[in-house]
């Protein structure tokens, strides 16, 4: 058993006693797991673009291109009992949409700094919701909002999921341990 | 009817405003503010009559803020608008003195019925 799974093993035995379960956005999650898989996300990420900004998602059939440039990037923290950097990665053209749905601005209009504000402001919404998921007591960051213009590139480890907003895709990347760099 | 929104978020606090004229409050005043520092200095200037909070905010948060109004004697109508959604935290605020707690993302239905007590 590498140390990995021993921390696992050790924080399963840690909550194993924790026998409520939680009924959320229509599908049961055990807590006592703490585990946020794609489903799971894909479900959070539908909540905040479907319920509250009206614009639909939808699976999406290929990758975020990994040779995109131009891309924003929020990420947020959970940390205490649950430890998670949540990431979003939006491409300008998906950023610039989501933010003109949320100012309820014109098409190309929006200054980049409101541009960031609003996926700042989506990653605060996952990362709220990843962490009323955890009973114990954790702590949310502020977002942390950047542009890119490198090439994507997905660090090892953690889980993602790559989903269509109005047609267009972002991707979603979250890891269970802190990592020094986004 | 005088709203003030306070969050950091541009973003956010445009779409608490839609949402807010959505309700059955309908047309309101709206002043704004992007954290609990400047938050507690519109309270004294435009006194009004709902407050509608976020929690995580810099300089001053949203708890921090309505600890303060409550502790210089303020008794005006709080809510939060967080994407906080643990239970100790709802248990803090509802302590603190606020009327409810909402979770991002909220609808307008659910901003109406948390604020409807307020207004009545």
């Amino acid at each position: 058993m590498d140390l990995k799974q021993r921390n696992k093993w050790l924080l399963y035995l840690n909550t194993h006693s924790w026998q409520d379960h939680l009924f959320w956005a229509g599908r049961e999650i055990e807590r006592e797991q703490m585990i946020v898989d794609v489903p799971t996300m894909d479900q959070i990420i539908s909540n905040v673009f479907d319920e509250m900004l009206c614009m639909p998602t939808s699976p999406s059939d290929s990758g975020l291109e990994c040779s995109v440039v131009g891309r924003i990037v929020a990420s947020i923290r959970i940390t205490g009992a649950m430890e998670k950097l949540i990431v979003v990665e939006a491409p300008m053209a998906t950023a610039s949409l989501i933010g003109e749905t949320m100012f309820d601005a014109e098409h190309d209009t929006l200054p980049e700094e409101e541009i960031r504000d609003a996926v700042g402001e989506i990653v605060n919404m996952i990362g709220g919701n990843v962490k009323g998921m955890c009973e114990g007591e954790s702590t949310l960051s502020l977002p942390c909002v950047s542009v890119e213009n490198s090439e994507l590139s997905i660090p090892d480890g953690g889980e993602q999921t790559i989903v269509n907003v109005a047609g267009s895709p972002i991707l979603v990347r979250w890891h269970d341990m802190p990592v020094a760099t986004v | 009817m005088k709203v003030l929104i306070v969050d950091d978020s541009k973003a956010m606090r445009m779409i608490v405003k839609r949402t807010l004229s959505q309700t059955d409050v309908g047309k309101c005043d709206v002043v704004e503010a992007e954290n609990g520092a400047e938050g507690l200095a519109k309270v004294a200037s435009e006194k009004p009559n709902l407050v509608l909070c976020d929690w995580n905010m810099p300089e001053m948060s949203g708890i921090q803020f309505l600890q303060k109004l409550r502790e210089s004697g303020n008794h005006v109508n709080f809510g939060f608008i967080t994407s906080e959604s643990g239970a100790e935290i709802k248990t803090l605020a509802l302590e603190t003195g606020a009327q409810f707690i909402i979770t991002k993302p909220f609808t307008a239905e659910s901003l109406n019925s948390a604020i409807s007590p307020c207004v009545a």
